[in-house]
């Protein structure tokens, strides 16, 4: 068991700043994706990202991995800034950020052999000077996630969604991340699969003493796995905190509407509250708070401020010092 | 199950299944009633979607039942494929998990409901627009009219649900299969395909298969849940009692193995 030393123990090792993403369509002005986002990974921490669809959280995970090209803003993994990933392979030092995609069927290749492209994680790390990397093989890796070390020889076809989502966490591994992260790694998976394969991610991540960003809509499983949460509303954080501490006293607005509308198996027979109104487009965001237009406790003046996440942990004018 | 059996409109009663020499289901035995939502709960591979599947005679090739399957008396096991084609989206219809997949992803919504309506209904094109329009204004899709000339790519996850129960809909079928209808979803557009599955089944006299391994979304909205394990029915009873009081063993494993078992 190897344990990766942090330079700066307290240092985040992901730290992203006032990030804004944007995308441009023709003919359309740009749609802010991510509209000024700052967010903090510890080694050894998982946090969750949770948030509705289209609210930015994949882009802001593909952001980090340098996948997608960041308008303003800023992001450094373990003081290396990310720059976007373009034709040339990627700077050594940021192979230490692994990403594990949605999709489980379309991140593995059809055509090699699961082992082959576990090899290329390894070689990745071995690249880096990662000497413990040269031992490993992708059967270890194999084991570690849960699957027969003879799985190596075959193709990802031969696998289930959440057999083939385990290899997609066995390759990011062999790259020894430390910084690992997961865009909706189980949503793609069958219902019973998806908590295995979160608590996997996590166990895997914290015994290496790496970060996990876990990117998730599946409150549920952020609250089992996460350290700490940051909820995403259109682009900003809205909130962020430990998971029990958020969970217990949820303060912003949007995210007691998330909370309340995780059904509760009590048996009570009540229909989980319901947020009305669709996330709006980002494209054309609200003025002022992005969420006031289906906030419950809007008040005057929510259509003109646009509240900054304050100390607390909340980007709200009711919590405003 | 429930005494009355005059008013059941689904009665499945010792359904086997045989698939490649293994026995998916061992004798399953549900009963739906209209206006009323049946959970199914239980874990991947416990034979959940395939007894859903088997109403609709949509199981895999080679697939040998056994037992019986009553929809208003008439056994949909031993019914001719074409008489089965007929009932199947009209009568009794099915709600998939990824409505992302179940959409054609070529063909505009209003080409898909329309194409569903004049199939089954025989409707001309003019009606059967207007009966497209009035659907997903019964299923809260914003502007539907222009709506209908749009294509699934162009909506949300939970506006594309919306449009494929508008879809199973369509015919007001009497019965409806929803294989985890919510589960791609965000718990806040689950909420509200929640209550609009609730009320179409209240208002229209709808019977509800639901299959889900959610317990919590089981809680919310079904009158009786039945538990599944191995292919067998385990555990059948009113929603309270077996999410409160669970008799058997597994449901009880089930439920303690819930990540949002304490309440909030």
């Amino acid at each position: 068991m190897t344990t990766h030393m942090t330079p700066h123990p307290t240092a985040p090792l992901l730290s992203v700043d006032d990030l804004v993403v944007q995308y441009h369509r023709p003919g359309a002005p740009p749609t802010r994706a991510v509209a000024g986002v700052s967010l903090q990974v510890r080694a050894g921490e998982v946090v969750g990202l949770v948030g509705e669809s289209g609210c930015g959280k994949s882009t802001l995970a593909r952001a980090v991995c340098g996948l997608t090209a960041p308008a303003e803003g800023r992001i450094t993994y373990d003081g290396t800034p990310v720059r976007p990933l373009r034709v040339r392979r990627r700077e050594l030092a940021l192979t230490g950020v692994q990403m594990v995609f949605q999709d489980p069927y379309g991140s593995l290749n059809p055509r090699r052999r699961v082992g082959s492209q576990i090899a290329d994680g390894i070689r990745t790390a071995a690249g880096r000077g990662e000497a413990a990397a040269e031992d490993t093989t992708p059967e270890d890796l194999l084991t570690r996630v849960g699957l027969s070390a003879s799985a190596a020889q075959r193709y990802p076809q031969e696998f289930s969604g959440g057999q083939r989502q385990r290899i997609a966490i066995a390759r990011a591994l062999a790259a020894r991340p430390r910084l690992l992260v997961g865009d909706e790694p189980i949503s793609a998976l069958d219902a019973s699969a998806q908590l295995q394969v979160a608590t996997l991610m996590r166990s895997l991540a914290v015994e290496s003493g790496a970060g996990l960003l876990f990117i998730s809509h599946d409150l549920s499983v952020v609250r089992l796995i996460a350290d700490r949460i940051a909820v995403m509303y259109l682009g900003r954080i809205v909130e962020t905190g430990p998971t029990a501490e958020v969970w217990a006293d949820p303060r912003h607005p949007y995210t007691r509407a998330l909370l309340a509308a995780v059904p509760k198996p009590d048996g009570a027979g009540v229909l989980p509250a319901e947020l009305p109104g669709d996330v709006p487009d980002p494209a054309d965001p609200p003025s002022g708070c992005r969420f006031h237009p289906r906030c419950p406790q809007a008040f005057d003046g929510c259509d003109r401020e646009e509240p900054q996440l304050i100390a607390g942990g909340v980007a709200c004018r009711l919590y405003a010092a | 199950m429930t005494d009355g059996d005059s008013v059941d409109v689904l009665r499945i009663s010792g359904l086997t299944l045989d698939l490649g020499g293994a026995r998916i289901l061992g004798g399953v035995d549900l009963a739906l009633q209209p206006g009323r939502i049946h959970g199914l709960a239980g874990e991947s591979g416990s034979g959940k979607t395939m007894t859903g599947l088997a109403v609709l005679g949509l199981l895999p090739p080679g697939a040998r039942t056994g037992g019986r399957i009553a929809f208003e008396g008439t056994d949909l096991l031993t019914l001719p494929a074409r008489q089965l084609a007929a009932l199947r989206g009209r009568s009794v219809s099915m709600v998939f998990q990824d409505p992302s997949t179940s959409l054609h992803p070529m063909l505009s919504i209003g080409h898909q409901l329309t194409d569903h309506l004049r199939h089954h209904l025989k409707l001309n094109r003019k009606t059967a627009k207007e009966r497209a329009t009035d659907l997903l204004t019964q299923v809260r899709i914003p502007n539907p009219r222009e709506a209908l000339g749009r294509y699934p790519h162009q909506f949300s996850g939970g506006m594309r649900q919306r449009i494929a129960i508008a879809i199973a809909l369509a015919c007001e079928p009497k019965v409806l299969i929803a294989d985890e209808p919510t589960t791609a979803l965000d718990v806040t557009v689950q909420a509200g395909v929640l209550r609009l599955l609730r009320g179409l089944c209240d208002d229209l006299g709808l019977a509800v298969l639901l299959v889900t391994h959610d317990l919590g979304v089981m809680s919310a909205v079904a009158d009786e849940v039945s538990v599944m394990r191995h292919g067998l029915v385990v555990e059948t009873g009113p929603r309270g009692r077996v999410l409160t009081e669970p008799r058997h063993e597994y449901t009880r494993q089930l439920l303690d193995a819930l990540p949002g078992r304490s309440t909030v």
